[in-house]
């Protein structure tokens, strides 16, 4: 027997929601769906009028779904922001390279612009490469922390106020308590935050922050919007695992638990007399980074040294293996310029492009390339670029051929990450 | 294997790691109890406790440790009078025998009385609106709201005893893996305000009498042995319902443990360093159920915000919703549109608990 439709709108429902436990109509759900993220937008003051924004893509079932609410709330309630899709190219085979394809789909539906980092042009190195160094265990670490950052980076480059993610309810509770289990202080702070980041960085949103996992699921399905919906082949090894499972089977007891949990996450808050670490900039790539050196610079100097577990585990046993590493490494440095000095250098008769280069072929890390064409880019991507950009010379000494002349930044920085992956005298 | 403390013999391993001979493995409980205790300088000499005592394992080890330290003649002596609770009426009639008739034997054993309290026939008299206490005891449609509900009038019971007794302290005995739990269901439940008070070696909710849990750095595993070296008999306590959020959550913890010994710890450690976002709570209202603070959050969008939200649009009011939306009306009445039975005088994990307790439709 048809239930009618709990709005009152006389049509027949078609479906209980699973955060209220009404019955909807088809299409009293979409407008409930979509005028609870406006209304998370407004009250969180998400956006301002003008910005710039960037839809973190994926290809999976939050990011489309956001992208496609975004732009309908954008036109409805006149928010006049730019939006353009951003993903990041982790390289993992058989996963995000489909998943790129549903995103470039996205981009085409949606009419918005599409750009895509990789893993591989930003750090030298494709998720494959890193899980055949590191294993399956830890590889989440490596693939969340670049991917932190990359997103950061493509901001800068895109020259957005804000990046929005497509977290929802269910992922922050799960946060929550996975934080919880782990002791991680700091970041049980921070993550039910709807809006996070400080003053220089760019910030993240989280529209869909008390928007059901499965009422997303729900939307995308009715509306028959196209997405990715594998789960990535790396993931189930993930120490999050453990508060998923207890979150699904939770909530088939209280489904309400789900908010319940996150309304835990806002009304505490950690205690005064508690240290937490402070954010401030990696002294090495200059982005967000709570130490001296940033997790990411960390690890990518770990893959680079052939080092893979560098970053995984206490900073105590990464100082020791350093040390042990730099010993060893001292003797063939002092040889390999030697040995340079004497052949030549390859640079030579090259003018180096950069300008400020002070690099006579040594290998060496104190080089600094700030000349920058694109003067579209912001102020921020300038700095960014004064740290990323290394001298052609470098680039011959690492046996890679240097970049072409007219080629975007976004190739140049790409031309440090594969650079990184030989330099060898960057000191810690 | 050796015990890690004197060059005897150990017979028995915590966590499969550390051994101990019996004589070393009770002092070592004896002294970490103490150290709870003292650290904490919660306590002053000739403070009058009252422990609260189930009859289950951790009742009956806090009783002889208490016991054991208040009868000491050196300058150890712990400068307590301790007044003895047991409440019974919550567990059915062959449980609640077994556990009196333990705690009496008990008792003598040490010298001392027992106050039995029935929980159905108590008359309230200090706590201000509790009329609604005991009628929801019985039912069994929500055990996830029966349990958390049971527990919060526990806790005013101890109260209630406790200024009828004259006692300025309460002792309850739950231990670190008890508080792990705690802490994740309170979570859970939206209580993530309330965490410090109710996982905390102290709550000190109630202005005349603090309560302590000087139990907080055992494990089950430790109390296991140390009943096994003294020869202690307890009632089996367990009588939470399968299909609970609290279960769940105790089969997690229990396993999670197992496979990675930090867990509990790690857990609890975390819930030390947890307080309340609220800035100024000296003016707020505070729950009649719970007594924590009704005021707990400082921004102007939540999850109840959200899902009163919810709630309001997918039942129709449409134009309101709107309104809101604009800013031309306050989600306010946001509790009361979430719960019907919502009393201006509870928190909301209390008017949820409450709500779902009197709505037996379910």
């Amino acid at each position: 027997m048809p239930v009618l439709c709990k709005t009152g709108c006389g049509k027949n429902a078609v479906l209980k929601r699973p955060k209220t436990g009404d019955v909807l109509c088809k299409d009293c759900f979409f407008w409930a769906f979509e005028t609870e993220i406006h209304y998370t937008i407004i009250k969180g003051n998400l956006f301002k009028s003008g910005d710039a924004v960037a839809v973190a893509a994926s290809g999976g079932k939050d990011s489309t779904v956001l992208a496609h609410v975004l732009k309908t709330l954008n036109e409805r309630y006149d928010y006049g922001l730019n939006l353009m899709l951003l993903s990041i190219d982790e390289g993992i085979t058989g996963y995000r390279d489909d998943s790129l394809e549903t995103v470039k789909r996205n981009r085409d539906d949606y009419e918005m612009s599409l750009k895509i980092l990789s893993y591989k042009d930003l750090y030298g190195w494709t998720m494959d490469e890193i899980v055949e160094q590191i294993g399956r265990k830890n590889n989440c670490t490596f693939c969340g922390v670049f991917r932190r950052q990359a997103l950061d980076r493509g901001a800068a480059m895109l020259n957005v106020k804000c990046i929005a993610t497509g977290h929802n309810a269910d992922d922050i509770a799960e946060t929550v308590l996975m934080n919880i289990l782990r002791g991680d202080i700091a970041r049980l702070k921070r993550c039910t935050a709807i809006s996070t980041g400080s003053e220089g960085t760019i910030p993240r949103v989280k529209p869909l922050k008390y928007t059901y996992e499965k009422e997303i699921v729900m939307y995308a399905h009715y509306k028959k919007l196209v997405y990715f919906s594998t789960e990535c082949i790396f993931a189930p090894n993930a120490y999050r695992g453990h508060a998923r499972a207890l979150l699904k089977d939770l909530e088939k007891i209280r489904p309400s638990c789900i908010m319940d949990i996150i309304y835990s996450g806002e009304t505490m808050a950690v205690k005064e007399d508690v240290s937490l670490p402070s954010q401030r900039t990696c002294s090495r790539c200059k982005f967000v980074s709570s130490q001296e050196v940033c997790k990411a610079c960390v690890l990518l100097e770990g893959l680079n040294k052939g080092l893979p577990k560098l970053g995984i585990g206490k900073s105590s046993k990464a100082k020791r293996m350093l040390d042990e590493y730099h010993a060893k490494q001292q003797m063939s440095i002092d040889e390999l310029n030697k040995e340079f000095q004497a052949n030549n250098c390859i640079a030579k008769g090259k003018t180096c492009r950069s300008g400020g280069c002070k690099s006579n072929g040594l290998i060496s890390n104190d080089c600094q390339g700030n000349k920058n064409k694109n003067e579209h880019l912001n102020e921020k991507a300038n700095e960014m670029l004064t740290v990323y950009l290394l001298p052609d010379d470098e680039c011959i000494v690492n046996g890679i051929s240097p970049t072409d002349n007219d080629q975007e930044n976004f190739e140049e920085i790409a031309c440090e990450g594969s650079c990184g992956g030989g330099s060898i005298s960057i000191a810690f | 294997m050796k015990c890690k403390k004197c060059d005897s013999i150990g017979t028995l391993a915590i966590r499969k790691e550390y051994f101990f001979c019996d004589d070393c493995f009770l002092s070592y409980v004896n002294h970490k109890f103490r150290a709870c205790i003292g650290k904490n300088t919660k306590i002053k000499p000739k403070d009058k406790a009252l422990l609260c005592l189930s009859g289950g394992s951790s009742s009956i080890v806090l009783l002889d440790l208490v016991m054991n330290s208040v009868s000491l003649e050196t300058h150890k002596k712990l400068r307590i009078t301790p007044v003895l609770l047991h409440i019974t009426g919550l567990k059915n009639d062959s449980l609640n025998q077994r556990n009196s008739q333990l705690l009496h034997d008990l008792s003598k054993k040490y010298n001392t009385v027992i106050n039995e309290v029935n929980i159905n026939d108590y008359k309230w008299k200090n706590t201000v609106d509790l009329n609604f206490c005991t009628k929801f005891l019985g039912l069994t449609h929500n055990p996830t709201a029966k349990l958390d509900y049971e527990a919060k009038i526990k806790q005013n019971l101890y109260y209630e005893v406790a200024k009828e007794m004259e006692c300025n302290l309460i002792f309850t005995g739950e231990t670190n893996t008890t508080l792990a739990q705690n802490l994740l269901s309170n979570i859970v439940m939206g209580r993530g305000s309330q965490v410090e008070n109710d996982i905390g070696f102290c709550d000190g909710r109630n202005c005349n009498v603090k309560l302590l849990r000087p139990m907080r750095d055992l494990s089950v595993e430790e109390l296991d042995h140390y009943k096994r070296i003294k020869k202690l008999d307890s009632v089996c306590d367990t009588n939470i319902s399968v299909n609970s959020i609290q279960k769940v959550i105790s089969n997690f913890v229990d396993e999670l443990q197992t496979n990675s010994p930090a867990t509990i710890s790690t857990i609890c450690k975390t819930a030390d360093k947890l307080g309340t976002a609220a800035k100024d709570i000296k003016e707020s209202q505070i729950c009649s159920l719970c007594q924590s603070n009704l005021d707990v959050h400082n921004s102007k969008l939540t999850a109840i915000e959200a899902i009163s939200f919810s709630k309001r649009i997918s039942s129709g009011d449409i134009s309101k919703a709107i309104k809101i939306c604009s800013n031309e009306l306050d989600n306010v009445e946001s509790s009361n549109f979430l719960f019907p039975d919502y009393n201006i005088t509870l928190c909301y994990c209390c008017s949820k608990t409450y709500s779902e307790l009197n709505n037996t439709s379910v």
